[in-house]
């Protein structure tokens, strides 16, 4: 009876091992949903080459899991959340994905974040509001800093060393941006700035003539800016320009990145900005990933190249380590446990999901770039 | 006293730019009963061919006028190929589907064509803009409400004083009756739906140094035209400068002095203000033919 | 008289809307300088007829010579350019427009006998009164003036006339169809699709009866007149 009994354990162990193998050479597909189309298309092409880096030096180093090969899925999510929900489901259900890598809208990161929960791994590269990493999902981590942590450092910075007496704000009419407007707020308190003027305008705003005659009503000194996208973004300061401009200018963090300053085309020079990664004066790590980077695609890597990244190469690295793909329950356990190399140096994720940038940049726009001007180490 | 006249400005150059891309609206609907959803799409057509032309060293002022003829040729050939055979006499349910279809079509294809990102358009008046009297009016928006001022003027006087413009006039009173009277109405629609989308090139043609070219830029502004369009009454093209105007000039003043937020929402206000007032819109006119 | 000699030939002429023959089998003709009425009840195919003709709807079989020319299928702007006008049940003009725009919108000259605005306005002196006000204000007796001005504008040599009497006062349609019944003067021919038989037998040279889309008598005007036959017509047996 014993004999058996081992026996047949020997012959299933050796069947599963079998099988094991012959899954070896199997890639492990991962879905990425970018915006490919619609009006931030130009973060789905920056995040599309972004990743493409990353598979590229993962399966040339040998891939994971024993020599299995990544594979990427991508799908368009046209910058609606309907497209984006879609999106992740298509790639949950016919995409045969053991991960899912979406968001750089807040909102549609809201939207498929309800999908993926308790049913797949979610990583999020680009967005940053608070509500991602506040559902309660598991198996949801955020790669970009949350818009608090951001937003504190950015704000203090105005505060205490630009000094503005007033401060006149403008931001398209979402809950994201609410969230920043009410982080400001907080921050003003007490201090010796004041806001003067607050305009929440909609999406579909095309001229911003009324309102910028509105603001400059007000008198204000220092003018902020929040708005994602670059299009518009490039519109608002053109207009902004026309109308004489104001002594001191800002806008949002994280934001800003080639694509609104060149159709800007001037009008955003020296507006202050902020985010959690710079080219200029790079070094370490950070270079060898901007190196690389230009050497695959021809051009300078952004933000939302970078973020990218480092969430397909914080999954594969994640699955390599916990030895699965698919048990995500231990893959995100290993997730959380570890710190995770990245050219920004290691990640680290707290309970909720959320990792931290080790530094915070404050940017100045400087012809079509933006330029370093101050460091911050975020605490 | 000088918001009150920086305001007033505002809104009769932001009136003035809405008029050009409504009038190209109302004229399609008049003349072949098509709510054109692609209409935004031949608005980034033209900005885009100011765009290709500039890269061929053509000045922005001669490319405003070959750009709006470039989207008049594209549209003839779909007018030709799909819009005469899809939608005619076939009423205006079909005429969404299938203009929301090359509206899709005709944005894939630049993004595949020329990329998905904002391009900036060069403009001779570039950035300036000039303080009269302490107000300030951009160089460019000053160039499109002229333009603009010029173009439907000229465009008005043909309508009415031109047998072929008056012939656009008559299909769009009374199609039935076009045929009885010699006009050959299949060319008269063409020529309505290749001046409509013309209209609208130029519009973005004129527009796209202050919001730069990309695929979709022409959606928020075609949202508005058909706000401009319902108010003035369809097919009306007084009507469609009148509704412009008001909107331009509500929206300005909405804006400088109430609420930025509920701007978008106001011009569907008056939308429906004045449709509750005047079923056909300010002045579109009710139907007085007796029989 | 010789296939050469009429001005317009119809011959086997069917006509239908999807499955439902409208007209079957119609052949009639028209000479120089006639004038030649169709008669019958209401839906007998008698404004089919005259939309088929001028290529404003199509056809399903048989031919249509004008001036010995197959012009079958031809638009309704291509028949007017040859000299056909149709003035069509209605009136159909453009409301929004005034008299003279109405009048001089037709940019078509059919080669007929040359009429000019100020040959309308005498034909119809009431159209001067009116003549800079909107179409759409117009009295229909004062559209169907309007409505046959038009037709003229295109210089025709045949006009044909739907129902130009309907909806009109006993006075009014009188001086309405003398105006038709003179065309011939001036060598412009007409077929004319009237409800009103009497007053159309009193104007035209011959006529066809039409019923439920076939031809079923033709004569003289004199002889239908007393034809006992058009009064079943008439009455849609």
């Amino acid at each position: 009876m014993r004999f058996w009994t081992k026996t047949t354990a020997t012959i299933l162990a050796s069947a599963l091992t079998m099988s094991a193998s012959a899954f070896a050479a199997d890639p492990v597909r991962i879905g990425m949903v970018l915006p490919l189309t619609g009006p931030t298309a130009g973060y789905g092409k920056d995040g599309k080459m972004g990743a493409e880096l990353a598979v590229e030096e993962i399966n040339k180093a040998g891939g994971i899991l024993g020599g299995r090969q990544i594979e990427l899925v991508f799908d368009d999510e046209k910058g609606t959340p309907q497209e984006g929900v879609a999106a992740v489901q298509k790639l949950m259900t016919q995409g045969k994905v053991k991960a899912i890598v979406a968001g750089m809208n807040s909102s549609i990161t809201l939207a498929q974040a309800a999908i993926t929960k308790n049913k797949i791994l979610h990583i999020v590269p680009g967005a940053q509001a608070d509500a991602i990493t506040e559902q309660g999902s598991q198996w949801l981590f955020q790669i970009n800093n949350n818009s608090t942590t951001n937003s504190t450092i950015f704000h203090n910075y105005l505060v205490n060393s630009i000094k503005p007496k007033t401060i006149a704000y403008m931001g398209e009419n979402t809950e994201f941006n609410k969230a920043v407007l009410q982080n400001l707020q907080k921050i003003l308190e007490g201090s010796g700035t004041k806001l003067v003027e607050i305009a929440n305008y909609d999406g579909t705003t095309t001229d911003f003539t009324s309102i910028i005659t509105r603001l400059k009503a007000a008198n204000p000194e220092m003018i902020y800016v929040v708005d994602a996208y670059p299009a518009r973004t490039a519109q608002i300061w053109k207009q902004i320009r026309q109308q004489g401009g104001f002594p001191k200018e800002a806008h949002a963090t994280g934001t800003v990145q080639t694509s609104a300053i060149i159709p800007a085309e001037g009008a955003m020079e020296g507006v202050i900005t902020g985010d959690i990664f710079i080219a200029e004066g790079a070094t370490g790590a950070m270079a060898n990933f901007i190196k690389a980077f230009e050497a695959k695609h021809k051009v300078e890597p952004n933000k939302v190249s970078l973020v990218s990244y480092e969430a397909i190469k914080v999954v594969a690295a994640a699955m390599d380590k916990a030895k699965t793909d698919n048990n995500y329950d231990l893959l995100a356990k290993t997730i959380r446990g570890n710190a995770w190399p990245s050219p920004r140096g290691n990640l680290t994720f707290s309970e909720i999901g959320r990792s931290k940038s080790p530094y915070f940049y404050i940017h100045v726009v400087k012809g079509n770039n933006v330029a370093l001007r101050e460091t911050f180490e975020v605490k | 006293m000088d918001l009150f006249v920086q305001t007033v400005i505002n809104g009769l150059i932001l009136g003035s730019g809405y008029a050009l891309v409504a009038v190209g609206l109302t004229i399609i609907f008049g003349t072949l009963h098509i709510v054109n959803f692609a209409h935004g799409a031949f608005f980034a057509l033209g900005a885009y061919a100011v765009l290709t032309l500039q890269n061929f060293g053509v000045p922005y002022l001669l490319a405003i006028p070959l750009a709006a003829i470039v989207v008049a040729v594209i549209g003839y050939a779909l007018e030709l190929s799909i819009v005469r055979r899809a939608l005619y006499d076939r009423g205006e349910h079909g005429s969404i589907i299938i203009t929301f279809a090359i509206s899709q079509a005709i944005v894939s294809a630049i993004i595949l064509v020329i990329g998905p990102d904002p391009i900036p358009v060069k403009s001779p008046f570039g950035q300036t803009a000039m303080s009269v009297f302490s107000y300030f009016i951009s160089a460019q928006r000053l160039f499109i409400a002229g333009t603009a001022l010029v173009v439907l003027v000229g465009f008005g006087l043909w309508l009415r004083n031109s047998t072929k413009g008056q012939q656009i006039l008559a299909v769009s009173q009374n199609a039935k009756g076009a045929l009885y009277s010699g006009i050959n109405v299949p060319l008269i629609r063409s020529l309505s739906f290749i001046l409509g989308v013309a209209a609208a090139g130029l519009a973005g043609s004129l527009l796209a140094p202050l919001i730069s070219a990309f695929p979709t830029m022409g959606d928020a502004n075609v949202t508005i035209a058909f706000t401009v369009v319902i108010l003035g009454g369809l097919g009306s093209i007084g009507g469609a400068l009148l509704g412009a105007l008001v909107i331009g000039l509500s929206n300005a003043f909405f804006e400088t002095y109430v609420s930025v937020s509920w701007t978008p929402a106001l011009g569907w206000i008056l939308v429906i203000l004045v449709l509750l007032l005047w079923p056909q819109g300010l002045l579109g006119k009710a139907q007085l033919n007796r029989h | 008289m010789t296939s050469a000699g009429k001005l317009l030939d119809v011959q086997g002429l069917t006509v239908g809307y999807g499955r439902v023959v409208a007209l079957r089998d119609i052949s009639l003709c028209v000479g120089q300088g006639e004038v030649v009425a169709i008669l019958g009840a209401n839906g007998a195919g008698k404004t089919t007829l005259l939309n088929a003709i001028s290529g404003v709807l199509p056809t399903q079989s048989g031919v249509v010579r004008y001036l010995g020319r197959p012009i079958t299928g031809m638009k309704s702007w291509h028949t007017s350019r040859i000299g056909l006008s149709h003035v069509p049940e209605g009136r159909e003009v453009f409301p929004g427009m005034t008299v003279e725009v109405n009048l001089k919108i037709v940019d078509v000259n059919g080669g007929g006998p040359k009429v000019t605005v100020d040959d309308v306005l005498t034909l119809f002196p009431r159209l001067k009164e009116r003549f800079h006000q909107l179409a759409g204000g117009l009295s229909g007796g004062e559209q169907q003036m309007l409505a046959i001005g038009r037709g003229l504008m295109a210089c025709p040599k045949l006009v044909l006339f739907d129902e130009p009497s309907l909806g009109l006062s006993p006075m009014l349609s009188k001086a309405v169809l003398s105006v038709i019944g003179g065309l011939k003067e001036r060598g412009i021919s007409a077929l004319l699709v009237e409800q009103n038989m009497r007053a159309a037998l009193r104007i035209a040279d011959r006529g066809y009866v039409l019923r439920v889309g076939r031809i079923t008598a033709e004569g003289s005007a004199k002889e239908l007149a007393e034809s006992p036959d058009i009064q079943r017509a008439y009455l849609g047996f």
